[in-house]
């Protein structure tokens, strides 16, 4: 009886191999079947990273702090050179206030003349990169800060000088960002000299293209792009990047104003959105009802 | 009578050593998203979770608890790393049958073989990984960067081979017995 229960408790009826392969299989039947922009999923990922925030800021602050104190070392060599180049960029930026305020005067007269709304305020606040996951196929950074701080879905998110992403989701404690280098990206942008509209688009490389351009479309090697406002979402005029022209034939490409890289604090931009129209019912009965 | 209940090979004195290549395993996971300031890098998919795996499906102790662990911390990856949902599942659990067919092999094999064994497995998995991204649109994987990422994650496994080897040789009572211990 002794050897029956013995031989029993070690009976398997699956081994370790067959686990595996179940597993396999349910891993390939989740790859195919559950899409990746699933609400659920989405919702899956920003719960995950609201449970483990704690954990991998904790894991990666050593990291981090040995970075910085990297790059601290390597910047005290060049110190001379930075204060004077810091000089001359005051110089230059405070040329730029002067003139910035002389636009900004003349704005307010045409406004007045046009009798144009006032543009909704902007509200800018800072959030720390807590998770950079950018990997050849996805670029997208996770912020220490979601609904706490008042980060909402589709905000826009600018770097030190121009936009780099947009909030994808907000959880209560972490939110993350879709940059615009990731292949799912697509921003309404307009070039300021040309005035051309498009869409730009992530290829998961470091150059964003630009889509939907118009057929006869001229634009300028180094023309500035501004995000146009279209969507409603993101605000209009926060500069994205330059036009780079291809060569012989070869579509234009954007050269970024950000670098995507190593980025440690970022602005999250609220401005009022604006709302969506209200869907008109066009049905029979209410036409009828009208009538 | 359940399948999960069976005998270990366990040393008795190995303790709670047997649970370090999947806090290893964890550790990696989060570590993932690291910021970092190289750009190269970021085009990089730097697998060294497959060093824990290894360990773990080489290892002498057939239980029932690795498979599933493994597919649960592939699970936890695809969703930390934004990654398609089943995609790190799916390969965590290639790599770790590619590697339990490699135990007989590698029972008396020195380190080198061990190694060139790890570096083969991690070259198909992460072949496996390229084709998963060409059935997909939301995918778009240069080939020879994530070949380049599969030889690097190879080129790290010695970094791991000696503290994971030496753990498990204090944490089972028959422990793969290499030439080079």
């Amino acid at each position: 009886m002794a050897k029956l229960s013995a031989s029993i408790s070690e009976t398997r009826f699956v081994s370790a191999t067959g686990i595996a392969a179940a597993c396999l299989l349910v891993g390939a039947l989740l790859l195919f079947l559950l899409p990746r922009e699933d609400p659920r999923v989405m919702q899956l990922r920003q719960t995950a990273f609201d449970i483990f925030l704690p954990a991998i800021d904790a894991l990666g602050r050593p990291f981090v702090a040995l970075r910085n104190t990297g790059t601290k070392v390597a910047q005290l060599g060049g110190l001379r050179e930075e204060n004077d180049r810091l000089l001359a960029e005051n110089e230059a930026l405070r040329l730029k206030i002067n003139e910035m305020t002389q636009s900004q005067f003349l704005m307010q007269q045409y406004r007045a003349l046009l009798d144009l709304p006032p543009e909704p305020d902007i509200e800018l606040f800072p959030v720390r990169v807590v998770a950079d996951l950018s990997s050849p196929f996805v670029k997208t950074l996770v912020t220490k800060g979601g609904k706490n701080v008042g980060i909402e879905n589709g905000l826009a998110v600018i770097g030190t000088n121009g936009l780099i992403g947009r909030v994808i989701s907000s959880g209560s404690q972490s939110a993350r960002i879709l940059l615009l280098t990731d292949f799912n990206s697509n921003i309404p942008v307009v070039a300021l000299a040309s005035n051309v509209q498009a869409i730009l688009g992530g290829r998961n490389n470091a150059s964003p293209e630009l889509q939907f351009l118009p057929r006869k479309a001229k634009l300028k090697d180094g023309d500035l792009l501004v995000t146009s406002g279209r969507g409603g979402r993101i605000p209009i005029g926060l500069p994205v990047g330059l036009v780079r022209l291809g060569k012989d034939g070869e579509p234009p490409t954007v050269e970024l104003l950000d670098d995507m890289q190593g980025l440690i604090h970022v602005r999250v931009v609220k401005g009022s959105a604006i709302e969506t129209p209200p869907d008109i019912d066009v049905s029979p009965a209410r036409r009828k009802a009208k009538q | 009578m359940t399948p999960w209940g069976h005998n270990d090979i366990r040393a008795p004195d190995g303790g709670s050593l047997w649970l370090v290549p999947y806090l290893v395993l964890a550790w990696f996971i989060m570590l993932d998203g690291l910021p970092v300031d190289y750009y190269w890098l970021t085009h990089l998919e730097i697998g060294l979770y497959l060093v824990p795996i290894f360990f773990i499906a080489v290892s002498p102790s057939d239980s029932d608890f690795a498979p599933v662990g493994i597919a649960a911390f592939g699970l936890l990856n695809d969703v930390l790393s934004e990654a398609p949902i089943g995609y790190w599942a799916f390969l965590f659990g290639f790599f770790y049958l590619l590697a339990m067919g490699q135990k007989a092999v590698l029972r008396e094999a020195r380190m080198t073989g061990i190694w060139i064994n790890f570096l083969v497995l991690c070259v198909l998995t992460y072949f496996a990984g390229y084709l998963i991204g060409l059935l997909r649109a939301d995918m778009e994987i240069n080939f020879l960067l994530y070949l380049s990422s599969a030889l690097l994650t190879g080129l790290c496994f010695p970094l791991l081979y000696f503290p994971l080897g030496w753990m498990e040789n204090q944490t089972f009572s028959d422990p793969l017995r290499r030439r080079d211990d």
